[in-house]
């Protein structure tokens, strides 16, 4: 077996995982590894969306799990990068429709076949959360600074098992951290005793290329890209520091201008 | 920048710091109640070291968590029925020694740290609970009904009616042996702070059964 298989979760929903999870595959394809991210949450299918792949669905997990298709079949490429695939979630169905069993052997496929395996993995703890863990050697959780986001986190790092766990803070308001208006990043990393893998900014860009299904990660310009490039690169495992968007001068000064326009 | 100086005059408490301690709080409390099988092996290994000195009752004893205002509480409540015969260099058993001893309170081991007088009167048994049988250890998120959080300090006391009739006979196996254990029970409770179950790795509890909501959890 050669690649890594990763697990995004957060246990509380709507806390950035899809969104984790395109823009780190598109960063890691981006950084020449071949990547397949997996959605898991049966019935709630968005990763295709995300990524502006929705229209390209033939096959899908589902169809994997109960051999309709050959796993190869149901992945789709991605033209913008080189590298990058997407096996969707089957929006018919519910999360019974597959079993932990079935999952495993799926993803265990893919990471034989790919560096990296990114299974995007649906809200709660229930039947989705345990399918989407099982195939996944590692794990990342997802949290904002917020208690409840952050209770949940917890509570997930509890059924990880033995499993290697990073943490990434997702929506990280700069200006409410500086007046003490919102945990910090090292606060959270403190609460819950976890590495940081990355921190991301709430940011506009998020929604606006979401809504053109153009994940940020892909234009290697933006500001944003860097910051998903750089956990992609922690991921495997090269010791690039973090970028401190709660002190950066002309991030400040930026959303200064911008908040005030 | 504006925005900074009216919050720096606005003296509020910064809410961050109310969302760390609200957290802290809730955390413990939730891996405590998340891994009921983890501290029920720490209450049989504090047991193994409290027999060592006393001999309590064991079908009686009780231990939980309990959220208290700014605080999350390990509470004993452990029946002492007899103090073991101890080599003794210094005074009493250990480590209330200095605070209201009279000669005899050895019960010190397992005092509560309660700064009331000992006094060792017959009268103030009386007012305490007879030694009654209690329902098995309640540990953790298994343990408390209902009743919860503040109405529990009552569920831990056993009906005082009939303490009132017995208790100055002293309870069913509160031997009259040592007085001294009598009045510890006084206050019935040892508190233990919070740093009991720290933040610690989560990890430790590993791969955590579905266990029982929150203790407390409101
Ligand atoms: N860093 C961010 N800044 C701004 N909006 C974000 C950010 N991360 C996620 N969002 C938005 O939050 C919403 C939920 O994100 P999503 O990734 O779907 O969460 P989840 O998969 O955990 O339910 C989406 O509308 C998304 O665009
Ligand atoms: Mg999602």
């Amino acid at each position: 077996m050669s690649g890594r298989s990763f697990v995004v979760t957060s246990g509380k929903g709507g806390v950035g995982k899809t969104t984790t999870t395109a823009n780190l595959g598109c960063a890691l394809a981006g950084l020449g590894h071949t990547v397949v991210v997996v959605d898991a949450d049966i019935g709630l299918r968005n990763l295709d969306l995300v990524l502006g792949l929705e229209k390209r669905i033939v096959y899908d997990l589902v169809d994997v799990a109960e051999g309709r298709c050959q796993p190869r079949q149901a992945l789709i490429k991605d033209k913008r990068v080189d590298g990058l695939f997407l096996l969707p979630a089957a929006q018919t169905k519910d999360k019974e429709a597959i079993d932990e069993g079935q999952m495993k052997t799926i993803v265990r496929w893919l990471a034989a076949n790919f560096d990296v395996v990114l299974v995007d993995c649906p809200a709660g703890i229930e039947h989705g959360f345990r399918n989407a863990v099982a195939g996944a050697d590692e794990a990342i959780v997802v949290t904002t600074p917020e208690v409840s986001a952050i209770r949940d986190a917890d509570r997930i790092l509890g059924m990880l098992g033995s499993r290697r766990a990073r943490l990434i803070v997702n929506r990280v308001r700069p200006e409410m951290v500086k007046t003490g208006d919102m945990l910090s990043v090292d606060d959270v990393a403190d609460i819950l005793g976890r590495e940081v893998l990355g921190t991301v900014p709430d940011d506009e860009e998020i929604i606006d290329t979401t809504n053109r299904g153009e994940p940020v990660a892909l234009d290697k310009e933006r500001r944003l890209a860097k910051t998903y490039a750089t956990m992609a690169r922690r991921m495997c495992g090269e010791a690039v520091e973090l970028p401190s968007h709660e002190d950066g001068i002309w991030g400040r000064l930026r959303r200064l201008i911008g908040s005030k326009a | 920048m504006i925005e900074f100086i009216t919050k720096f005059f606005r003296r509020e408490e910064a809410s961050k710091n109310l969302a760390k301690e609200r957290l802290r709080l809730v955390l413990m409390s939730d891996r405590v109640s998340l891994a009921p099988d983890i501290f029920e092996t720490m209450k049989v290994e504090m047991l193994d070291v409290i027999r060592r000195y006393l001999e309590v009752d064991e079908r009686a004893l009780e231990m939980r968590f309990e959220n208290a205002e700014r605080q999350f509480l390990l509470l004993a409540n452990i029946p002492v029925r007899s103090v073991l015969p101890l080599p003794r260099k210094t005074t009493g058993a250990g480590q209330t020694a200095g605070r209201n001893t009279n000669g005899r309170a050895n019960g010190s081991a397992i005092s509560s740290g309660d700064a009331s007088p000992p006094a060792a009167s017959a009268s103030a048994d009386a007012s305490a609970p007879a030694e009654g049988p209690h329902p098995l250890p309640a540990f953790g998120g298994s343990a408390p009904g209902p009743g919860d959080d503040l109405s529990s300090s009552k569920e831990l006391r056993p009906a005082a009616n009939d303490a009132a009739g017995s208790a100055a006979a002293a309870g069913p196996h509160q031997t009259a042996k040592l007085p001294a254990t009598v009045k510890r029970r006084r206050r019935r409770r040892k508190k233990v702070d919070a740093p009991v179950v720290d933040t610690a790795a989560p990890s430790a509890f590993g791969d955590v059964a579905e266990g029982p909501r929150p203790p407390g959890g409101s």
